[in-house]
């Protein structure tokens, strides 16, 4: 069996692939993951994946809130992620979900923003647990 | 039931609310990947340090857990608190710190976990320093030589194999010998002697049965208010028997830097090695010796190295520690005693067969020994204890040859006779350390021979009549000797006098 290569390493060869427009990148990591059986790793390979397009630029992010986003609200979480990271392009994928109750969680490769009133609640229950 | 205005709970929530984290920017996150054991694998928090604490946000609160081992693709991190809310695909935080524990007088008195946490039903603790758990231990020019006694008043151990403060003296024998009974002993005569030294007990994965019996005791001798109890039981997580040492060595550092004295029983750091090994074979590091991990010299060689004398520039405070070793069937080779034997400054020996002779401390004399306290004995002891190691050890060789009846020369048998006598008069019962004098004279009056006439089963008695006598006649200079200086001339002949006029009484 061929020797197992760190996913950093694969996920920084195949984001490097990506950004020049090399989609054939993609089976290959495909026929890599089945020859070391690590289909079920996928999504953590997509997320080091991410890690690595992150740190050269380009954003991919989750949006989650308790209502639908306003587009002004959108343009400056857009804003907020290039200030913060100094990326170029900025893409988001955005879900509502009301159990966070208002407010809205960011998430980008191993970053998040929480503003979330959900949040809130479970740091003043460990404070109270604490105290 | 104490009661709560609305106001007070108002105001807590208010103030609770004003300091939530409300700043603008992103926070390095992880996710679990796997939880299982008490051990979680985290995806992501690439810049975690080792032994960073890390906050799991779970339906029921935060969770903290620590970092220990830090891969390429994942970090192996041991929990703190209970893994039943704990679940893969949680987010992780970093704390931004190592773990801290809350150090200062206010656990004077207190039972407390390995995070600070009461657990004698008390008040909530707060103190106002936090002390680092793994902290590194002083330099070479940060400390001293150790020179001052500890006391135990023990007059085995403070005759032949002294302790001095600063000193890391290992306690080690099978189970059921009366190790801890000789810790709790220490820590009495710090309170009767009014040393001024500080306990602290750390319980590694002891049944709390055993823990609240030592709570008991040590609360009616008087000793609680000047001690520290780190309690862990065998049900809590292997992550807080692993800490419990380091933190209460932080708890214990406090006085050691504010130019006190503390002590430090860690009872026992087999356990310890114990639920580091587990912990260590749950974040798949490799298993050595006994299946021990590699580091395994390191975990207790930097627990002890914190227990120094500190020189005069950093105010002179020490940290002393008693580490207490479980052996099985007396075998001090095993991979742990050996360790931990030559990480410490000496090492009490306590045996099986001496217990159950009824020979209590059971000390061995000829395998027990103390590097560094000789430098630190009390003069007065030293002066009259000078070859009762030696005597002690020859005597229990001899002993066993005597037992074949064969013809003996009078050296041999003045020397057996001597070491009957002295083996009686060092028996000691539990919870009655002895102050100095009580040591000096006790063993002044058999090494020098005037109770060579006492029949061994009758040494004790003799014993408490010499001590009551001189106690009652004689308190000005049995008060003079307890300073624990070189007994003067004419103490020793007053000693000696009242030692000849017992005896009498006691001739067998």
């Amino acid at each position: 069996m061929a020797r197992r290569l760190s996913r950093r390493r694969v996920a920084d060869y195949v984001a490097t692939a990506l950004l020049a427009n090399d989609v054939a990148v993609l089976k290959k990591l495909a026929a890599y993951l089945i020859e070391t059986r690590q289909t079920n790793n996928f999504d953590l390979f997509v997320r080091d994946i991410e890690t690595v397009l992150a740190s050269k630029g380009h954003v991919i992010g989750d949006v989650t809130s308790a209502f639908s986003l306003a587009d002004a609200t959108r343009k400056e979480i857009d804003a907020f992620i290039k200030n913060q990271t100094g990326a170029t392009s900025v893409q988001l994928r955005e879900r509502v979900d009301p159990t966070v109750l208002g407010g809205f969680r960011l998430r980008i490769p191993g970053q998040e923003h929480d503003t979330t009133v959900a949040r809130q609640l479970t740091t003043l229950r460990t404070r109270f647990k604490k105290a | 039931m104490s009661t709560v205005s609305i106001t007070t709970l108002s105001q807590d929530l208010r103030k609770a609310i004003e300091n939530l984290e409300t700043k603008g920017s992103l926070d390095e996150v992880g996710v679990i990947l796997r939880v299982g054991d008490g051990v979680v694998w985290i995806h992501g928090l690439r810049s975690a340090g080792y032994s960073e604490v890390i906050n799991i946000e779970t339906p029921s609160g935060i969770v903290e857990a620590f970092a220990l081992n830090l891969l390429e693709d994942e970090i192996g991190a041991v929990l703190l608190g209970d893994d039943s809310s704990v679940k893969a695909g949680q987010t992780v935080r970093l704390k931004g710190s190592v773990l801290t524990v809350p150090v200062g007088e206010e656990l004077l008195g207190r039972v407390v976990d390995p995070l600070g946490r009461p657990l004698d039903g008390g008040a909530a603790i707060k103190t106002k320093q936090q002390g680092i758990v793994e902290r590194d231990a002083p330099g070479v020019m940060d400390r001293k030589s150790v020179h001052e006694p500890l006391m135990t008043g023990v007059a085995a151990i403070d005759a032949m194999f002294p302790i001095g403060r600063g000193q890391r003296e290992l306690i080690i024998g099978d189970r059921q010998v009366g190790k801890t009974a000789l810790t709790i002993d220490t820590m009495i005569n710090q309170a009767k002697q009014k040393t001024g030294v500080v306990n602290v007990y750390v319980a590694i994965g002891q049944k709390l049965s055993k823990v609240a019996r030592l709570v008991e005791r040590l609360k009616v001798e008087g000793v609680m208010d000047q001690t520290i109890v780190v309690a862990t039981s065998p049900s809590d997580p292997a992550s807080l028997l692993y800490l419990a040492p380091y933190a209460a060595t932080a708890m214990g550092e406090y006085f050691r830097d504010n130019n006190g004295h503390a002590l430090m029983i860690y009872d026992d750091l087999t356990k310890h090695a114990v639920a580091y090994r587990q912990m260590s074979l749950l974040l798949r590091r490799p298993p050595g010796r006994e299946a021990y991990p590699g580091d395994v010299f390191y975990l207790h060689s930097r627990l002890l190295e914190r227990s120094a004398k500190l020189s005069d520039a950093l105010g002179g405070g020490s940290l002393t520690a008693l580490p207490i070793i479980e052996t099985q069937a007396g075998d001090i080779s095993a991979y742990i005693p050996t360790n931990v034997i030559s990480i410490t400054d000496g090492q009490i020996f306590l045996e099986t067969d001496l217990f159950h002779q009824g020979i209590r401390p059971a000390i061995s004399a000829g395998l027990s020994v103390s590097r560094v306290g000789g430098a630190a004995q009390t003069a007065a002891v030293k002066s009259v204890s000078g070859n009762l190691k030696l005597g002690l050890s020859q005597f229990r060789e001899l002993a066993s040859f005597a037992q074949f009846g064969s013809d003996l020369d009078d050296a041999t048998k003045q020397q057996i006779d001597r070491g009957q006598r002295l083996t009686e008069l060092l028996k000691q019962p539990q919870y009655k350390p002895m102050s100095v004098w009580e040591q000096v004279v006790s063993i002044l009056a058999v090494t020098s021979g005037h109770f060579d006439d006492v029949e061994p089963a009758h040494i004790k008695d003799a014993q408490e009549a010499f001590i009551s006598k001189l106690q009652h006649e004689y308190k000005k200079e049995m008060q003079e000797l307890d300073k624990g200086a070189k007994p003067t001339d004419e103490t020793l002949k007053l000693v000696e006098k009242v030692a000849t006029n017992v005896a009498k009484g006691f001739k067998g």
